[in-house]
């Protein structure tokens, strides 16, 4: 059984370098398409037996860290949903990618994601964690900068890679300090006085709100989108961005239980604000973009009340249907032609019905209808947040209602403005490949619903008026929007937000300010260092010194010009000099 | 064996000029690599393996060479960088001397690391100047090198006499010069463990190097051939870190203490200073070699620390960047050879032009900002954890060192957004893929990136049983 | 009257020197040959004596005027092989120039083995009065040159002379074993002003501050051979005779006057010296100033019985130096010899620009200024200078750390004008059409520069003076 635990990680990480050796397209597509496969098949063979294993892998004299993998059932839950989703998003860049002539990194790379991903899930060592953690950052970094053509792919990737590093300068500080006051990094065996917890655990939330982009940095993940759709499937929905919420929910046991309100706080403002955004914004892959933000927010939001599994439990409902959401939203960009933006992308229900399903049970899942699984799983964070009764309780409650009405708002707004606006009349199919994946995902939505009865999840029970409210709170956001429509089918719904819709789209030009300030901060610190460096340093202290000593040479040269009675001179006042000194320092001691 | 590592080099060179002919260079560059390789065979406890030859007593000087944990890592890699010259040097058709000097790098940077006698190594450390002068003087390529050469002789000197002195204080207040005994007794005395300490510091510093003395390093590296900055990145500064952690550190262990907080503030300051000037650099080879003070700064960080961990994690550190940076260099070479320019602004989309190229400087680029899995992630961050470990006000050192790592990214994504990505420019266009040769000449560097990064174990454990 | 008995077992280098030189002003055409014979023989008996038994003779009382011990024999040696390269490297020349060539080697054999202040200022006399002669080339610069020489070097004679009047108005005494003991009871200023005086004086010969200003004007302009000779025997007779002075002398009772006039004495000629020696564009000048700097070397580690720490062991300080001036001698004969070589032995040192290509067209000789310069600067692979300055600062460390600071500081200078002559040698390209002279003589004082570099301890063992 071990070894299946070990094989989960490392047959995609082999895969993954191996992969960036080859040169055939079919090698490289049976070896991506397969490997994540494999890894789903040892994830299922996992959930019988919770393998988990550990040997050292480096010894620092006051702490070692091991490559430590613990295989509990939550753990393989989430692994089989990031296997399963990495095999369909493969076998979906299959047909999506048939015309890149750079297809062989790509399978690779996604491979590497794979097991830096399952590697983040299963870990039970802090350091080991971060080793998947990291990398899954690079590879996102090298996806998104996958189009060669595009020129606002390599800013986007390395604005992605900066800003999540950024975050983890403050998870790598969070997780030394619990290490050295722990004297372990293993997960299960920390335990620290509170005043180090707190630290050590807001330095992790910096760095989980950076990989999960949540406010204030969430300023990476709309231009990530320049990336090709099945990266943002699998990265931007499925699987990193939830990362941050699935760390947070393995060290909940750490969390002091006062400092649970400032994650209730991230999670609150990210929930409404990208909510918001999503309602604003232009183009199909935008929305979907913002609109993870803010169901990443509702992970967040469970954490902060304290009910690690509920946030688990809409991880896998969001993984199923945001995956389901970008996939479809590629296939639907790819058959009406166009470049994405919602004011030209338009289909018919009958010209793709596929298409239309797919976003049809997606946006309904998203907003949480029953008895599709994103009912279950809201409902279960109000619920805890209900439960918990403190103030980030409170927080997440209201937050959450708000939450709940805008993403309604939005969903519907993006299945009018894609579907209901006319479009081209003739009958367009998706290639096979890409249809296996949606098809797959919309069961999975469908059946994620079902885990809240059969899943090893350990959810709260369900309360009926905490239902009713959420029905209303969706129904009224439908209602706002389909007020709108209906008045003038012309206009974007999102004329309701007035003249502030520019701002919102644009993020409330967060985005724009993080890149200026960004920029102008390291201007002025780069000049400063290099003048301190180069003029202060280089030139003043080590060429002065060099300039100077050759000038004291030119100056002794001339001094000893001059004839035989120069000489003489010299020599007598010298002489004389040294003897008067002698006498002097002799007669004083 | 041991002074079959020393003298293989020393007589290759030797053959090497005399006859003209490049190959047997390589040959006895391959034949001191296997001589190094096979060292841990049939070790003791302590030092692994000893030589003592009296030499000139008058002056305290034994030829006593010895081995253990700590130092045959860093043997293994210069005979292994140096093999890799060599080679490279002869494939690309260059002169024959060249490879003689490049092995007299190698020899006398090997017996600085295998030297057990105070004078010895003073005398090794001196012996490496002149041939490293002659490479970047002579086989430089750029019209600064003759200046760059000078800088480096005279930064060079300085430092190895105040080094000196601090060796001759300390085998006078010890009596002896046998490094291994003066470890074993503790160290000098109290009252002259900072002066030593102070003043072999100061003579490692220029060599590592550390902020403020590290001026001599930018010129020396662009200036120099490719061949020379892989062997001036790869050996030459690990004889600086070397000399500190082992000899300053272990000869004068009280004084390392007092000094401590210095060193930690000079190398974090080097760290962010030497981040933040990558990030407005625009020549390549200038870039790598600013990089290069940073991660000595995580080095120098590390030692300063004093924990166990914090000296690991230095000499993990001080190996990682020995196989990443001459990496580097060889790529930064490799590019400039073929676009015939090293400015970032004429550079641009090179993962078109030649994608395994590319592929190669992202792997680079990604081992050298410390991405885990590749052996520079362990030094960074246990320096980190290291820092922390002191507390205190040690805290905001290790801050400091988290920030710069993320500096580091932040520059060699801005090197790869210019180079690597985007459209190709004219320079760019039409240039060579990676030829064969070169990739065998890298893959090793390349492998044992990658191993170190996902098992640091074995390494780790060796500098364990070193003797400091 | 009770006549002194004389061992002239000690006194044979000096008779066969001395033979030499009288056979050599007879000899006509041979006289070269002859003169080298004579003065080779000298130093085999030389070593010889100093292989056997310590000799003393020209006994008062207890003390001797003259010991033959291996310090001593050890100078003469070096002595008279120089003497001998000199002649080798000097070409044909007349009679009289091999009798005063060896007259001055007979002068440097008696200085080593004087253990009085009147012998020893005497030989010193012996070993430069013909060199006023040799020096001088015809021409109106010659004479300057000559002359410049003679004024200074009696100039300071009569310095050194009036200090060891005051020493032994002082002491009673001028033989140094009396002067170590006598000198305790004298008034410290008198002492003082003597050291003062002596020192100073002696210092002309070695060329150090203040009295140093000779040294460049005259090397530049004295024919090659001589200068070669002013550059190694020369300096080390004065060497010797400060050694001899400091260690017999003065270090037990007068050691703090003695440390300071040195301290004075070596910071300045480290720094006048490398200072003025960047700025020279000619190759014996620069030469000539750093041979100044290089006498601050020497007198350090003397210096060092400023401080208590010094006092307390001062064998090892006049050890430390006499072992760097025995290396620096060795290295500056093979610097002058192969200049000589490549210049022709009437020619001058020419501009540094002049070498320009001299690996190219005279790979031998090349090498061994390489060599020499090399080690002037103290880096390997010229061991010889790495292990002098190692001996100096070995021992600096331990008394005085902050003279080990100024000797390194200067070294980092010297590098800043050796190496570009080392470059101009090995890399220049120019005009070196070489004379191409003298191959034996470079060869052997090549093979000898390595010879130390490979065996130092050679040396080291007979710059170990015992008292």
């Amino acid at each position: 059984m071990d070894f299946i635990a070990w094989a989960l990680v490392a047959l995609p990480a082999a895969a993954g370098l191996g992969g960036l050796l080859l040169r055939r397209r079919e090698h490289a597509a049976w070896l991506g398409v397969g490997t994540p496969a494999a890894a789903l098949v040892c994830a299922v063979v996992a959930a019988f037996g919770n393998p988990a294993a550990a040997f050292t892998l480096a010894d620092f004299g006051s702490v070692r860290v091991s490559a430590a993998l613990d295989l509990s059932p939550t753990a393989v839950a989430v692994a089989i949903a990031s296997a399963l989703v990495s095999t369909l998003v493969q076998l979906y860049s299959v047909a999506y990618l048939r015309e890149d002539a750079r297809y062989v990194p790509f399978a690779a790379q996604v491979n590497l994601f794979c097991a830096a991903m399952l590697l983040v899930v299963c870990a039970d060592d802090l350091v080991f964690l971060l080793i998947g953690w990291e990398v899954m950052g690079a590879c996102s970094y090298l996806l998104i900068a996958h189009y060669a053509k595009l020129p606002a792919a390599p800013g986007a990737a390395a604005k992605a890679f900066l800003v999540t590093r950024f975050g983890d300068v403050g998870f790598v500080l969070g997780v030394m300090v619990l290490g050295v006051s722990a004297g372990t990094f293993r997960i299960g065996e920390i335990e620290v006085s509170s005043a180090v917890a707190a630290v050590s655990m807001l330095l992790i939330l910096f760095g989980c709100v950076g990989k999960s982009a949540q406010f204030p940095l969430q300023v990476w993940l709309p231009p990530a989108m320049a990336g090709p759709t099945p990266v943002s499937a699998l990265i931007h929905a499925a699987t990193m961005v939830a990362a941050g919420a699935y760390v947070l929910t393995r060290l909940l046991p750490v969390w002091p239980e006062g400092l649970l309100l400032v994650v209730a706080v991230v999670a609150a403002v990210g929930m409404v604000g990208a909510g918001v955004c999503a309602f604003a914004a232009t183009d199909v892959k935008g929305v979907l973009a913002w609109s993870t933000i803010s169901q990443v927010g509702f992970m967040f939001a469970a954490v902060a009340v304290s009910a690690a599994d509920t946030a688990l439990f809409h991880l896998l409902a969001h993984a199923a249907f945001k995956a389901l959401l970008f996939l479809t939203a590629g296939v639907v960009i790819a058959l009406a032609g166009t470049d994405g933006s919602l004011a030209t992308t338009r289909l018919r229900p009958r010209s793709a019905p596929l298409a239309f399903w797919s976003v049809t049970i997606g946006l309904a899942a998203m907003s949480g209808l029953p008895p599709l699984g994103g009912f279950y799983s809201k409902e279960a964070v109000l619920g805890a947040a209900y439960e918990a009764g403190t103030p980030a309780g409170v927080v997440v409650f209201w937050a959450g209602v708000v939450a709940s009405i805008v993403t309604a708002a939005y969903s519907a707004r993006l299945w009018l403005l894609l579907f209901w606006r006319g479009g081209p009349r003739a009958r367009l199919a998706a290639p096979r490949a890409e249809a296996v994946g949606l098809w797959t995902l919309a069961v999975a939505t469908v059946g994620t619903g079902a885990l809240y009865y059969a899943g090893p999840l350990r959810v709260p029970e369900l309360h009926l008026d905490l239902m009713a409210l959420m029905l209303i709170a969706t129904a009224g956001g439908l209602y706002v929007v389909a007020d709108s429509w209906w008045r003038d089918r012309a206009r974007d719904p999102n004329r309701l937000l007035g003249r502030a819709k520019g701002a919102f789209a644009l993020g409330l030009y967060g985005e724009a300010l993080a890149t200026g300030a960004a920029r102008g901060a390291a201007r002025v610190a780069s000049g400063a260092a290099r003048v301190l460096d180069e003029q202060l340093v280089d030139r003043a202290a080590v060429e002065g010194s060099a300039r100077a000593t050759v000038a004291a040479g030119r100056g002794a040269a001339l001094g000893h010009r001059g004839g035989l009675a120069r000489h003489l001179r010299l020599s007598a006042a010298g002489t004389l000099l040294v003897a008067a000194v002698a006498i002097g320092v002799s007669l004083w001691t | 064996m041991l002074v079959a590592c020393v003298a293989l080099p020393l007589v290759g060179a030797a053959l090497t000029w005399w006859l003209r002919r490049g190959e047997v260079g390589v040959g006895a560059a391959a034949l001191a690599l296997i001589a190094a390789a096979v060292l841990p065979l049939g070790r003791g406890d302590g030092w692994w393996h000893e030589v003592d030859l009296a030499w000139a007593p008058a002056i305290r000087l034994d030829f006593a060479l010895s081995v253990d944990g700590v130092s045959w890592p860093l043997v293994v890699l210069t005979a292994l960088l140096g093999l890799l010259c060599c080679v490279h040097n002869a494939r690309s058709g260059g002169s024959p001397t060249l490879t003689a000097l490049l092995l007299a790098v190698q020899g006398a940077s090997t017996a600085v690391f295998l030297a057990d006698n105070l004078v010895l190594f003073f005398i090794a450390f001196e012996a490496v100047l002149l041939p490293m002068w002659a490479v970047v003087h002579r086989y430089g390529i750029d019209e600064t090198r003759r200046h760059a050469a000078a800088k480096f002789a005279l930064f060079t000197i300085a430092g190895s006499l105040l080094m000196a002195t601090g060796l001759f204080v300390a085998a006078a207040d010890a009596g002896t010069a046998d490094l291994g005994a003066i470890i074993a007794g503790g160290g000098v005395s109290e009252g002259v463990s900072l002066l030593v300490f102070a003043l072999l510091a100061l003579g490692f510093a220029v060599k590592a190097p550390l902020w403020p003395l590290h001026s001599w390093l930018p010129d020396a590296h662009t200036a120099a051939p490719t061949v020379g900055s892989v062997l001036l990145a790869g050996v030459l500064l690990k004889l600086g870190t070397y000399g500190l952690i082992r000899v300053a550190g272990g000869i004068a262990p009280d004084g390392a203490a007092d000094a401590a907080p210095v060193l930690a503030v000079l190398a974090a300051a080097g760290i962010v200073v030497a981040s933040l000037v990558c990030l407005g650099q625009g020549e390549l080879k200038r870039l790598i070699a600013y990089s290069s003070v940073g991660h000595m700064g995580f080095v120098v960080l590390a030692f300063a620390t004093g924990t166990e961990a914090g000296v690991r994690a230095a000499l993990f550190a001080n190996l990682a960047h020995g196989l990443i940076t001459p990496l580097l260099f060889f790529l930064a070479g490799a590019v400039k050879e073929r676009t015939r320019t090293g400015r970032l602004a004429e550079l641009g989309g090179l993962r078109v032009a030649a994608p395994a190229l590319a592929g190669l400087l992202g792997f680079a680029s990604l081992a050298s900002l410390g991405l885990p899995g590749l052996a520079g992630f362990w030094g960074e961050a246990f320096t980190v954890y290291a820092a922390a470990e002191r507390g205190g006000a040690w805290f905001a050192l290790a801050a400091v060192a988290a920030v710069g790592a993320f500096l580091t990214a932040a520059y060699l994504l801005r090197m790869l957004k210019h180079v690597s990505h985007g459209a190709p420019t004219a320079a760019v266009a039409g240039i060579g893929g990676l030829s064969v040769g070169e990739a065998a000449v890298w893959a090793p560097l390349v492998a044992a990136t990658l191993a170190l990064g996902l098992a640091p174990g074995p390494v780790l454990d060796l500098f364990a049983t070193g003797v400091l | 009257m009770h006549a002194q008995t004389i061992d002239h077992v000690a006194l044979l280098p000096l008779y066969l020197a001395a033979a030499a030189a009288v056979a050599a002003l007879f000899a006509g055409r041979f006289a070269g040959a002859v003169a080298m014979i004579g003065l080779a023989a000298s130093a085999a008996a030389a070593v010889w004596v100093g292989f056997g038994p310590t000799r003393e003779t020209f006994a008062v009382g207890q003390w001797h005027s003259f010991v033959a011990d291996d310090a001593a024999m050890g100078a003469a040696a070096l002595f008279a092989s120089l003497t001998v390269l000199v002649a080798a490297v000097s070409g044909r020349k007349t009679p009289e120039y091999c009798f005063l060539l060896a007259v001055s080697a007979a002068g440097g054999i008696a200085l080593a083995g004087s253990r009085d202040l009147v012998t020893l200022i005497v030989a010193l006399e012996t070993l430069t009065v013909p060199l006023y002669v040799l020096v001088a080339r015809p021409g109106r610069e010659g004479a300057e040159a000559g002359v410049t020489f003679l004024i200074a070097s009696v100039t300071a004679s009569a310095t050194a002379l009036m200090g060891a009047a005051l020493l032994y108005a002082a002491s009673g005494t001028v033989h140094f074993a009396g002067l170590a003991e006598g000198l305790g009871g004298a008034p410290a200023g008198l002492v003082a002003a003597g050291v003062a005086l002596v020192l100073g004086g002696l210092a002309f010969k070695l060329a150090a501050v203040p009295l140093h200003a000779w040294a460049p004007p005259v090397l530049e302009r004295a024919p090659l051979p001589v200068a070669a000779y002013l550059a190694s025997a020369s300096k080390l007779g004065g060497a010797v005779a400060v050694i001899w002075v400091v260690h017999f002398a003065l270090a037990q009772e007068a050691g703090l006057a003695a440390g300071i006039v040195l301290s004075v004495l070596a910071v300045g000629s480290i720094a006048v010296g490398n200072v003025a020696a960047l700025v020279q564009r000619r190759t014996v000048a620069l030469l000539a100033w750093s041979g100044i700097a290089h006498a601050g070397y020497v007198l350090a580690p003397l210096a060092a019985l400023a401080t208590a720490a010094g006092r307390s062991d001062a064998e090892a300080a006049s050890a430390a130096a006499f072992a760097y001036a025995v290396f620096f001698v060795l290295l500056e004969a093979g610097a002058f010899a192969s200049l000589t070589a490549v210049r022709g032995e009437d020619g001058d040192g020419g501009a540094v620009a002049d070498l320009g290509g001299l690996w190219r067209s005279a790979p031998g000789r090349a090498a061994v200024l390489l060599v020499a310069v090399v080690g002037l600067a103290g880096l390997p692979p010229a061991l010889a200078g790495t292990f002098a300055k190692v001996a100096v600062l070995e021992w600096l460390a331990g008394s005085a750390v902050w003279l080990a600071v100024v000797v390194a500081a200067g070294a980092v200078v010297g590098l800043g004008y050796y190496l570009p002559l080392a470059r101009t040698v090995l890399l220049g390209r120019g005009p070196a059409a070489a004379k191409g002279r003298f191959p034996v003589a470079v060869l052997a004082i090549g093979a000898v520069l390595v010879a130390i570099s490979l065996a130092p301890q050679a040396v080291l063992e007979f710059t170990a003076l015992s008292r």
